[in-house]
């Protein structure tokens, strides 16, 4: 029998998980090394948030295992094809975050706070991909960033490191 | 909000961007403009200039201008006390000197990382600065360069992990750039190796050495006797790929718990017997742990006498491949492992095996052989066996009926069908079939 932990979300809702699919986070694997972890394990991270981290894991869960049992390096075409099934999960997973910023940038401050090194990775690409290419004004608007400064500085700035704008 | 993010998190997100974007950010707000002062990776591609084309047209020539001089410029002002990473792909310099400014510069800055290629270009020069640097830990080079052994005899003090990219190269590097490496860990040579009369000798000595990944090429498949003498005491990785292939010498029987990969392409070599290059390969690592050999490796190995197959004491994790030829050598290898616990096997799709089959000298090779002696690992080691691209031949049922009535520890079996239909065909015959261990399940994938 799989060994199970409730996780509390800081809206108080109950994840009942697989002790492997959250040790990927070290965080809460260094909590239940601690012995910290008994009964519920509380999160500051809200049940939206942990629900898709959670979706990551178990995805991310399969992945290893299926590693795991193959010592091998080259790939087979059973492998291949769940290598594409992943991707396809994967690109559907960022479509919902692209399509919803809050969720996208809740779930960068969750994967940083629960140390998952891969889905911060994840996520970072992904913003970086957003990002790439796009004229300052269009990059504001799409993430809500405000333009503190003067006109003046904005020209210095320009004027500094006119090579990053020039197309 | 993406400003609630921490610094640390806006600087992972700069950088998975080239450096002309992510420098673009400061734009954006004096928050923004603060993470990237403090970010300290610069990292520099020409795609972002010009598209590749082998001959540059004038505009091309002044999009290089352009590109170094924003290079130049981004170098010039850097801010940073330490850089982490300084990486330039081009596919040409017009001015080279503006190379060694760069790397001296990132030098200067402490680099930890340093990753050039200049595709375009004969071999660049090397900046001095790079063999002494007591900063850098990582040089990937993925173009060739020239490369001067410095005088003091120590070369790249703190460089853990090295890639190097070879074409045609010199005795004087390859005899000794390897063995003079303090502290290297991690090493990957990818080289295309002399055709005529030069024979190359690649020494690689070091007992740091943890992991090792040789990828050889040469232009045809004329002889050159090239040699590879590997001296590692901690290696603990090895994967060859060799097209050409070399013969190989191993000193110091690679670790006990090392993993090592063989794929050694031998067409058109039977002339001098590939296999007794491979059987001295395999002498020098039968102290591994695992073992995959691919179908050429296995191709080659046939052409061996039985006997030479060395014995591999430690081995627990087999991996073969198997196309046309080898079959005849299966038995001989289970016989040299005394100890494998993990048997996976793979065969090569079907097609091939009909087109060979119509050749009667090779229809004779493919075949299950029942030794009269069983294997002694089958008898009371091997728990797990698999069997890849199963096409469900008549061969390959009576390789598995064998293996599953001798092999006494077993304790699964995994089949992978080619196509599923064979599935639905064959699942009920094979599960028939008598097996010699009671624990023993049977699993179709």
């Amino acid at each position: 029998m799989a060994i199970m932990y409730a996780l509390k979300s800081s809206d108080n809702e109950i994840f009942e998980v697989e002790q492997k699919v959250i040790e990927q986070s070290e965080t809460i694997k260094k909590m239940i090394e601690d012995g910290a972890a008994t009964g519920e394990i509380p999160l500051q991270v809200s049940s939206k948030t942990l629900a898709k981290v959670l979706e990551w894991c178990k995805q991310r869960q399969h992945k290893t295992v299926e590693n795991e049992n193959d010592d091998n390096k080259g790939k087979r075409k059973k492998e291949r094809d769940e290598d594409d099934d992943i991707k396809e999960w994967e690109n559907k997973f960022s479509d919902e975050l692209k399509a919803d910023k809050d969720v996208l940038f809740d779930l960068l401050l969750a994967s940083n706070y629960l140390d998952l090194p891969a889905l911060l990775s994840f996520l970072c690409q992904l913003v970086a991909d957003m990002v790439a290419g796009k004229m300052p004004e269009e990059i504001r608007r799409m993430f809500n960033i405000e333009n503190d400064f003067t006109p003046e500085e904005e020209k210095a700035i320009t004027a500094e490191h006119g090579w990053a704008f020039q197309p | 909000m993406i400003s609630d993010l921490p610094d640390s998190i806006l600087c992972h997100i700069l950088s998975f961007l080239p450096t002309k974007y992510a420098a673009s950010t400061c734009i954006l707000s004096s928050r923004w403009r603060r993470v990237w002062i403090s970010f300290p990776n610069l990292c520099f591609h020409d795609r972002l200039c010009l598209d590749y084309k082998p001959t540059l047209t004038i505009e091309d020539n002044r999009a290089l201008s352009k590109f170094e001089k924003y290079v130049d410029k981004v170098v010039f002002h850097c801010h940073w006390i330490n850089i982490n990473k300084f990486s330039l792909h081009c596919y040409k310099l017009k001015n080279l000197s503006r190379l060694e400014f760069w790397v001296t510069s990132a030098i200067m800055h402490n680099v930890h990382e340093i990753e050039l290629s200049i595709t375009g270009q004969d071999r660049v020069e090397l900046p001095e600065c790079i063999y002494t640097s007591k900063t850098l830990a990582v040089l990937k080079l993925n173009s060739d360069f020239v490369i001067k052994i410095p005088s003091s005899g120590i070369c790249f003090p703190s460089v853990k992990i090295l890639q190097v990219k070879m074409f045609y190269p010199d005795n004087n590097i390859t005899k000794k750039l390897f063995t003079i490496c303090p502290v290297l860990e991690d090493l990957s040579i990818n080289a295309y190796l002399n055709n005529y009369n030069l024979v190359t000798n690649l020494n690689i000595s070091s007992h740091t050495l943890k992991r090792l990944t040789l990828e050889l090429r040469k232009d045809d498949f004329r002889y050159v006797a090239h040699q590879v003498m590997i001296k590692a005491s901690n290696l603990e990785h090895l994967y060859i790929k060799d097209y050409t292939p070399v013969s190989y010498v191993v000193f110091n029987h690679a670790h006990l718990n090392s993993r090592v990969f063989v794929d050694i392409t031998s067409v058109f070599m039977k002339a001098y017997n590939p296999a007794h290059c491979l059987v001295q390969l395999l002498k020098g690592v039968s102290n591994a742990k695992f073992l995959s050999l691919s179908k050429s490796t296995v191709s080659a190995l046939d052409c061996a006498f039985e006997d030479y197959i060395p014995r591999f004491p430690n081995l627990t994790c087999l991996e073969v491949e198997v196309g046309i030829l080898g079959w005849r050598l299966l038995p001989v290898i289970l016989s040299s492992t005394p100890n494998l616990e993990a048997l996976v096997f793979a065969k090569t799709p079907n097609s091939e095996v009909f087109v060979f089959e119509k050749d009667a000298g090779v229809t004779a090779k493919f075949r299950w052989i029942e030794q009269r002696r069983v294997p002694h690992c089958l008898l009371f080691h091997v728990k797990k066996i698999e069997v890849r691209g199963f096409d469900g031949q008549k061969e390959e049922l009576k390789l598995i009926e064998y293996l599953l009535k001798n092999g006494k520890a077993l304790n699964t079996m995994i089949i992978r069908f080619r196509k599923t239909w064979l599935q639905e065909k064959l699942s009920k015959k094979l599960l028939m079939f008598e097996r010699g261990s009671e624990t023993c399940q049977i699993k179709f994938l």
